[in-house]
């Protein structure tokens, strides 16, 4: 347990809006574990993207994590000074954004981004940084990274950027990285490349990822461990290939149903009924009742604590295939 | 909508006070008018005689009522706020609709025309325009309308630039709407607003270049006005420092609260959505 | 009998022109398009971005027009018909857009949006119009349609305005229904409502459909036969049925295994492409994926490849010299 990279514990972070408290993230625990990839899978609006915000304390009002803590290393990042925090952020634990056109500075070169947090955070001079970024851009499949380092973000493709933007966050040597949707936007033949970019930096390099993502693929191409994430809860976790396999969640279930039906002709595509609930209503009972195919009396009264199972773990009172 | 409108703009209170201010300022001059006993131009009493119970704003070097003056006064500042954004924000708003929604020769002349009306110095066009045609308050409107549309014209053009390649306009094309009909039902809702916010920063424009041709005098001899008022005070500052006072409060708030009225409207008009 | 015809069809936009108007670079967007199809069929369009094919459903419905070649549905010329007829070709062709949350005006109730067109061609009243926009929202199953008349758009979650999108297509009666990417904004869990009742108004109506998709499955899913674009051109033609396993087109092979990535669909290694996809702006010489194939010879360096017809199936590569 104490091996562990990062450990959230019951971590809640709501939006204080007009139309009420929005729960977010709901009391969530996470472990990532040394040289492990753990997938965060969900829906738009199930509180991914704000759970890597909330690990990053990138959060801006009305955001607010109210509950939990989130230890790196052991040490509680919540009870950190933002002064030690920002030496955190971008050394030791460095993310990697969906869209990284507007993460990148357009009015610098990618070698004056790249330096400038080298610098900063490595303290090495300007001219080892300069050509650590060329052997990390190289490492990256960049076929001419001498010239490619003294381009300006919007002479470089798509991929381009998110290669670079990966760069930025390998450069110094961080022990975590959060990527938030990090083949989202692109091509299917450039995502292929950007995956298999981050397989091989992670057997290279020896790094312990979150990777947060929608798309189931993604997750069971790339990560050791899921979770599945819904209206602002893990719902599911466990071994990628378990959870693809046998999802114990009627939700999980239904997801990959609704994914590789399509991949099916002749027969009706599948999708579960109804909609996630408006996370500022008091919700009795299990937040996926009044769209499950398979819940029992309880689940409309009392939210289901979680069962174990072979290492696996599962939030329901009534699990599939039981 | 409205009712929605009005809940968004009363959570900012300046622009709250600001509505109410006008509507206090309109009532005191409607009421200061009817109920006077003396014309603006009407002589009350002895000259530089200070606030009393009967003259509460004393009286100016020829003896006529302040109090009254300046009610009279602010209901023509008022109107030429008013009359100006009415006239102003119409033509800026049609102008620039037509000069952001079609393209080639017509885009072309009404963008130069804008331009032009932008760089030419305001306050010296409108004295050009009174001097050919006499000071009247008609004229005066008419040349601050016609020199104050041109920002607003210029927002309008941005506005429907981006709006009329919104996919919701192409659909509209796609099931044969005329051209009109896109400009009128689906891109003017949905551009109008800055234009309003500028419209309000005009009128207070508007009353501040009409004051300033007053208190020069410039302005219509045969109407009271704030800034006429203002710029008599201004000769016997040092006799009859209560001359200015009543007229000089009245125009500090009317700008004031056209401007606070404009920021609240930028609010609620033009939310910042991330 | 092809209900939509396009031969050689070319769309180019110019990057930047000088300030004579003229261009001196142009984006090849379309660059010698053809394809057939068949009335009643589902007929899709793959690739990736930048690859034409949103410029090519422009140019099918009218909103833009085609530089050279010929669109014709119902052997009716495209440009020719939007010129002597508007009204006609509007209640010919009709479309779903992408983006089912600009593709409305936020200041007007779904009834405004379903009724203009109705008010425009049917030559109905005001109630006629209404009665049928409620017809039309409970084909799409919104009901209580009451209900649904009179909300805003921002009041609809986004699967219930693709659905209004596709009851607006369908309320000019067209014969041709071009659907740009239909369900990319949707989630995984609720993106099969959509994609069904597709399948259904399709059967029912007997409408055909050109389906544009950068989703793989999608167009499995539902089509027919799938016209595979890059960089302008369409490099292969197929039954749907054979995408996953008989596609014979490099980029196709490439693109098939990319898309299932993680699924294990396709069989055989994962190919993972070289480099990235060209600018359209200057399109390589020869066969434009020549950069990124690892077939690549002279050829195809040098060579634009012909291409190959036989049974509605085609493929332009010099890897194949017959079908």
């Amino acid at each position: 347990m104490n091996d562990a990279v990062l450990r959230v514990e019951g971590l809640s972070t709501y939006y204080y809006t007009d139309k009420g408290v929005v729960r977010a993230v709901d009391g969530v625990d996470l472990v990532v574990g040394e040289n492990e990839v753990v997938g965060v899978v969900g829906e738009s609006g199930c509180g991914k993207s704000t759970l890597a915000a909330s690990v990053m304390r990138l959060l801006q009002p009305p955001a607010k994590i109210v509950k939990g803590s989130i230890f790196f290393r052991n040490v509680n990042l919540l009870e950190l000074p933002e002064e030690e925090m920002r030496k955190i952020r971008g050394k030791k634990i460095s993310m990697i954004f969906q869209n990284p056109a507007s993460y990148l500075n357009p009015l610098l070169t990618v070698e004056e981004q790249m330096v400038e947090s080298m610098t900063l955070h490595l303290r090495i001079s300007k001219q080892e940084a300069a050509s650590r970024a060329v052997n990390i851009l190289e490492k990256l499949g960049i076929s001419a990274p001498d010239t490619v380092i003294k381009y300006y973000p919007h002479q470089l493709s798509g991929g381009m950027k998110q290669r670079v933007m990966i760069g930025m966050a390998i450069s110094c040597n961080p022990e975590l990285v959060l990527a938030d949707e990090p083949t989202t936007a692109l091509d299917p033949t450039i995502q292929v490349q950007i995956l298999e970019q981050l397989l091989e930096l992670r057997k290279n390099l020896g790094l312990s990822m979150v990777v947060i993502t929608h798309d189931l693929g993604v997750a069971k191409a790339i990560c050791d461990k899921i979770y599945v994430m819904y209206a602002g809860k893990i719902v599911e976790e466990g071994k990628v290939g378990d959870v693809f396999n046998r999802p114990l969640h009627p939700y999980t279930y239904g997801l990959l149903e609704s994914a590789l039906s399509v991949y099916e002709k002749d027969r009706p595509a599948k999708f579960i009924d109804g909609a996630p609930p408006k996370l500022v209503e008091e919700i009795k009972g299990c937040y996926f009742a009044n769209r499950c195919f398979n819940k029992v009396d309880r689940c409309l009264i009392e939210y289901p604590h979680p069962s174990f199972k072979n290492g696996r773990k599962v939030y329901c009172w009534n699990p599939v295939g039981d | 909508m409205v009712r929605e409108f009005w809940l968004r703009f009363r959570r900012n209170r300046a622009a709250v006070f600001g509505v109410l201010t006008l509507a206090a300022l309109s009532l005191f001059s409607l009421f200061a008018i009817a109920f006077s006993r003396y014309g603006p131009f009407e002589l009350a009493a002895d000259p530089f005689k200070p606030p009393s119970l009967q003259h509460p704003f004393g009286t100016d070097d020829l003896g006529r009522d302040i109090f009254v003056q300046s009610a009279y006064g602010l209901a023509i500042t008022l109107m030429v706020g008013a009359a100006t954004a009415v006239l102003g924000g119409l033509i800026g708003i049609i102008v620039g609709s037509v000069s952001g929604y079609f393209r080639g020769a017509l885009a072309n002349a009404t963008t130069a025309i804008i331009e032009i009306f932008q760089s030419l110095p305001l306050f010296f066009l409108v004295l050009v325009i009174i001097s050919f045609f006499g000071s009247s308050i008609t004229n005066t409107i008419l040349a601050l309308g016609l020199t104050l549309w041109a920002s607003t014209a210029r927002i309008q053009r941005g506005q429907v630039m981006t709006v009329k390649n919104l996919t919701f306009v192409e659909m509209s094309k796609l099931v044969g709407e005329k051209e009109y009909n896109i400009l009128i039902r689906e891109i003017l809702p949905n551009s109008v607003q800055p234009s309003i916010v500028n419209i309000a920063y005009t009128a207070s424009i508007a009353i501040v270049v009409e004051s300033g041709l007053a208190f020069l005098g410039l302005g219509d001899p045969r109407m009271m006005s704030l800034g006429f008022i203002i710029g008599n005070a201004r000769l016997f500052f040092f006799q009859a420092w209560w001359m200015g006072l009543l007229p000089g409060i009245l125009l500090f708030l009317t700008i004031l609260s056209l401007n606070l009225v404009s920021d609240g409207l930028n609010e609620v008009l033009n939310p910042r959505r991330s | 009998m092809s209900l939509l015809k396009v031969e050689d069809v070319f769309k180019l936009f110019p990057v930047r022109p000088d300030i004579f108007g003229r261009a001196k670079k142009f984006v090849h967007a379309v660059d010698g398009v053809s394809f057939s199809v068949e009335e009643g069929e589902i007929f899709g369009v793959i690739g990736e971005s930048g690859c034409g094919k949103t410029t090519l459903a422009r140019l099918i419905v009218g909103l833009i027009d085609y530089d050279r070649g010929s669109i014709k549905i119902k052997g009716e010329e495209v440009s020719e018909v939007k010129r002597l007829d508007v009204e006609r070709f509007r209640r010919t062709v009709q479309m779903v857009p992408q983006d089912p949350v600009m593709a409305f005006n936020p200041r007007k109730t779904i009834k405004h949006f379903l009724t203009r067109p109705l008010l425009l061609h049917g030559g109905l009243g005001r109630e006629e119009a209404v009665s049928r926009a409620h017809q039309l929202l409970e084909e799409v199953s919104l009901t209580p349609a009451d209900f649904f008349l009179d909300r805003y758009p921002h009041e609809l979650s986004v699967g219930q305005r693709q659905r209004v999108l596709i009851a607006r297509a369908l309320s000019l009666n067209p014969d041709l229904l071009v659907a740009d990417e239909p369900v990319s904004y949707l989630d995984v869990s609720v993106r099969g409502q959509i994609i069904n009742l597709l399948k259904e108004v399709h059967k029912k109506r007997r409408i055909t459909v050109l389906l544009i998709s950068h989703d793989l499955s999608v167009v499995y899913h539902l089509c027919s036969r799938i016209a595979v674009m890059y960089l302008g051109k369409v490099v292969e033609i197929l039954d749907a049925r054979d995408l996953f396993s008989k596609s014979l087109h490099p980029y196709t092979q490439a693109l098939v295994s990319s898309f299932s990535v993680g699924f294990g669909i396709s069989r055989g290694e994962r190919i993972v492409l070289k480099g990235e996809v060209p600018s359209p702006i200057e399109p390589p010489s020869g066969c434009r994926f020549h950069p990124r194939c690892s077939f690549a010879t002279d050829v195809c360096r040098k060579l634009e490849p012909k291409p190959l017809f036989s049974d509605g199936r085609l493929v332009a590569c010099h890897l194949y010299d017959r079908l």
